[in-house]
């Protein structure tokens, strides 16, 4: 599976955990590619999966509903992704917004 | 928007779009869709501010212009500065985690919006800054959060900031593991409303 496959598997995987709203974009966007984008080219996907080092690093950003708990919706979020991608995946799941 | 307003950060998040574009596609009702504004949190977060700032000087703005002083565009300026730079996502801010290969955190320009919405939420508060005192970054650390507010004069000014204190602790407490050593909460602006329901 390519790496933009597994994150177009992950994202409905993440967006159907309990108390996640959405889902962030995990790459830094340079200003002059981000607005290339959204003149038609497809955008990136919204995970990041590095593949660098010797385990897959799958890179998670989300905004958590402020009626959930945002700690346990993060924790969530892990296992529900190293349930997909396996145990020894390093996965970091990043809360960038609480929402109302 | 005064161009003053978009010195200091001219991109917001990496996304290639300036507080001023931000402000345009609010003010276009977000669209067309832009997704590299869309899937970007620190573009959200700023645009959250926006809409609650703009509710606060409609709000203003619409009461006898006769009786009202009009906003102090400082003030708006500040508020705008604020607002951009607190919603860069800065540090990771730690949570906890069992297994070593995981790691958990929630950004510092999350936090911020949070103690800044918590405050916003509170009828007649718009918060106007937000500081963390203290190393977030280092778990245990204690914290002092510092917040500037402006309250629209119509009940204390001391039990509204109590809200506002009380409300951003159990935000934090929810949503951080933090350990908060104080809510401190500063009154810098008052406005009056002159709707005959503010006290003498």
């Amino acid at each position: 599976m390519s790496d933009l496959e597994l994150a177009a598997v992950l994202e409905p995987l993440v967006r159907g955990v309990a108390g996640v709203s959405t889902v962030y974009s995990s790459l830094p966007l340079l200003a002059q590619s981000a607005k290339q984008i959204t003149r038609g080219a497809d955008a990136p996907p919204l995970i990041a999966i590095d593949r660098s080092s010797t385990a897959v690093t799958v890179t998670i950003n989300v905004g958590v509903s402020g009626s959930a708990q945002a700690p346990a919706t993060a924790a969530a979020v892990a296992a529900a992704v190293r349930a997909a991608v396996g145990a020894d995946a390093e996965v970091v799941v990043r809360v960038s917004r609480v929402l109302d | 928007m005064d161009d003053h307003l978009t010195e200091e950060t001219p991109d917001i998040g990496g996304s290639g779009y300036t507080l001023e574009d931000l402000s345009e596609y609010l003010d276009r009702g977000r669209t067309p869709a832009i997704a590299a504004i869309d899937d970007n949190a620190e573009c959200q977060s700023v645009l959250a501010s926006l809409e609650r700032v703009g509710a606060l000087s409609r709000d203003l703005v619409a009461q006898d212009a006769a009786l009202n002083p009009a906003i102090d565009e400082s003030w708006l300026a500040s508020v705008f500065s604020s607002i951009t730079r607190e919603a860069k996502a800065g540090r990771d801010i730690p949570l906890s985690s069992p297994d070593p290969r995981t790691r958990l955190s929630i950004t510092e320009g999350a936090v911020r919006e949070l103690v800044r919405a918590a405050g916003d939420a509170i009828d007649g508060v718009f918060v106007g800054r937000c500081d963390l005192d203290g190393d977030p970054t280092e778990t245990g650390s204690g914290i002092r959060v510092g917040i500037s507010i402006s309250v629209v004069l119509g009940s204390a000014v001391h039990d509204v900031a109590e809200t506002v204190r009380q409300r951003v602790y159990s935000e934090l407490l929810t949503h951080t593991e933090l350990t908060i050593e104080a809510v401190d909460v500063t009154v810098t602006d008052v406005h009056v409303i002159a709707n005959g329901s503010a006290p003498e």
